[in-house]
């Protein structure tokens, strides 16, 4: 009996541990919402530098085509530092800067078409740029950003949703992440190429993905 | 979309021209078209890829923002200087010779392409393009024997411009392998004018491409051969860029043959540059390929739809 008090001890703590592992594994134990984790995250009043990682950032781009489809594109060169204090707009600091010569459309001559001159004229200009000039709350973890745009020379204002999508610690250091959305009209920029006739919409959707932590993280 | 483009920035500015060439014609009378055609039609020719351009652009940007908007500029240059020098087609070696040299510094002063812009760069751009134009006015310009002449074959007045319509396509052909739409259309545009001043030149007597439309030709084409290669992001080899560029100096062999075969001397010069063009899209597409619709070899479906 004795034994077999002895051999049970460890079964009933396997079978807790087992109950308690299980929820976790089917997702219970995942990161809270980020307006929890924003409202949560520790040194609020302190703004945080960040610089982004580009592994883990990128800019999409979304144009009408032909009338028909809603085409997708992407930059996998994303690079710049963002300073923000979590929970507050205020201080909120964007620079970023997209290699146009990283533009992938996941077709090698789609992407040659998209360097030259006829859509980004990646020889003359190498990088587009985002520079925030205000931001301002709009939500529980949702903020409006504006800043000036430029691309191939031209620079113009745009206003961006900004989502704060999480920050957390997961043992490579703190990290941050940030999603912004906004609509340009290329035509604005220079770039016009099949605008006239509609054969390639002129308002293009940009959907900005950033990563980013208080060290460079590759 | 493609349809309306070529509508309007390649057939609608050929039309033009040789609209233009039959009322310069009606206008100045058999003597006046026949001392000042080459002149009237290097400004016909250079029009056309002028107004491909601002088609493209919806009108010419100023400042320019990029190296390429500095293209029409460059091609008005070359045709208005050769135009102005009025260089006959009797004219000797050295005055030949002097406006292919004018118009090629004066065109390539104000363009610089990506990566192209050095001063070795412009220098040796310049004495190739300079070469070519030479060779064009030499060829396609006449030779001081046949100039003034009124009993040559209509077909004769055409060969050159069916010559620089070849060229012109092979150009096209080549932009569009590079990938830079715009300028493919520009050179279409090019050589869309040529079919045209090669109706123009069979149906209206007097009309000859002499030294004046033979240097802006091959000014303006190399002009656009040097963007080309400045924006390629294809890969092409320098070596195709530079037989598009030197295309029409071949048109210089025309003098190899003797004066009393005028049709073979007519041939020769007509199917050289054609030919030199032809190898120049052959290289080309030995070293890019065609293009396909095939996804980006990063693509995880290459891999998996590989033969």
């Amino acid at each position: 009996m004795c034994c077999i008090a002895r051999t049970a001890v460890p079964f009933v703590a396997l079978s807790l541990a087992a109950a308690l592992a299980v929820p976790s594994m089917l997702g219970a134990g995942e990161p809270a919402p980020a307006a929890v984790q924003e409202a949560a995250a520790p040194a609020a009043s302190a703004p945080m530098t960040c610089t982004v990682d580009p592994v883990h950032s990128m800019a999409l781009f979304r144009v009408h085509h032909l009338g028909a489809g809603k085409f997708w594109g992407r930059f996998n060169d994303v690079t710049g530092t963002f300073v923000f204090t979590p929970g507050s707009a205020e201080g909120m600091k964007f620079d970023i800067s997209i290699a146009t010569e990283s533009v992938d459309s996941g077709n090698d001559d789609l992407d040659k078409h998209l360097r030259s001159p006829d859509f980004f004229a990646a020889k003359d200009f190498p990088k587009m740029t985002f520079v925030s000039t205000g931001a301002s709350k709009r939500g529980d973890g949702m903020y409006e950003l504006k800043g000036d745009l430029t691309m191939r020379g031209t620079t113009k204002p745009v206003t961006a949703t900004l989502e704060f999508c999480g920050m957390a610690d997961m043992g490579r250091g703190p990290k941050a992440g940030f999603e912004a959305t906004f609509t340009v009209k290329r035509s604005e920029f220079g770039v016009n190429y099949g605008v006239d006739k509609g054969a390639i919409g002129d308002e293009v959707k940009i959907v900005v993905g950033l990563e980013g932590g208080p060290k460079a993280a590759k | 979309m493609e349809l309306d483009l070529l509508l309007r920035a390649v057939i609608g500015p050929a039309t033009i021209a040789v609209v233009g060439v039959v009322i310069l014609r009606l206008v100045l009378g058999a003597p006046g078209w026949k001392s000042s055609a080459p002149a009237w039609i290097a400004l016909l020719l250079a029009s056309a890829p002028i107004a491909a351009v601002v088609h493209q652009e919806g009108g010419l940007r100023w400042p320019p923002a990029l190296a390429y908007d500095w293209l029409p500029v460059a091609m008005a240059s070359a045709a208005g200087l050769a135009a102005a020098l009025r260089v006959p087609s009797a004219a000797s070696w050295p005055w030949r010779l002097g406006v292919s040299v004018a118009a090629s510094v004066v065109a390539l002063s104000v363009i610089a392409p990506p990566g192209h812009a050095s001063a070795e760069w412009r220098l040796s751009s310049a004495a190739a393009i300079a070469a070519s134009a030479f060779g064009a006015a030499s060829g396609w310009g006449g030779s001081p024997s046949e100039a003034g002449r009124t009993d040559a074959p209509r077909i004769a007045a055409s060969a050159p411009f069916l010559s620089m319509w070849a060229v012109a396509a092979a150009g096209s052909a080549i932009v569009i392998l590079s990938g830079f739409a715009k300028l493919a259309v520009v050179m279409g545009a090019l050589s869309a004018c040529s079919a045209a001043l090669a109706v123009g030149a069979f149906t209206v007597r007097g009309t000859q491409a002499g030294v004046a439309t033979s240097v802006a030709f091959a000014v303006i084409l190399g002009a656009g051969a040097w963007f080309g290669l400045g924006y390629d992001e294809a890969g092409i080899p320098a070596s195709a860029w530079l037989l598009l560029a030197m295309s029409p100096a071949a048109s210089a062999v025309s003098r190899i043959a003797p004066a009393t075969w005028p049709r073979v001397s007519m041939v020769l010069g007509s199917a050289a540059p054609a030919a030199v063009a032809f190898a120049a899209v052959a290289v080309t597409i030995a070293s890019v390929g065609l293009p396909g619709q095939a996804p980006a070899e990063s693509s995880p479906y290459a891999r998996l739809t590989a033969p």
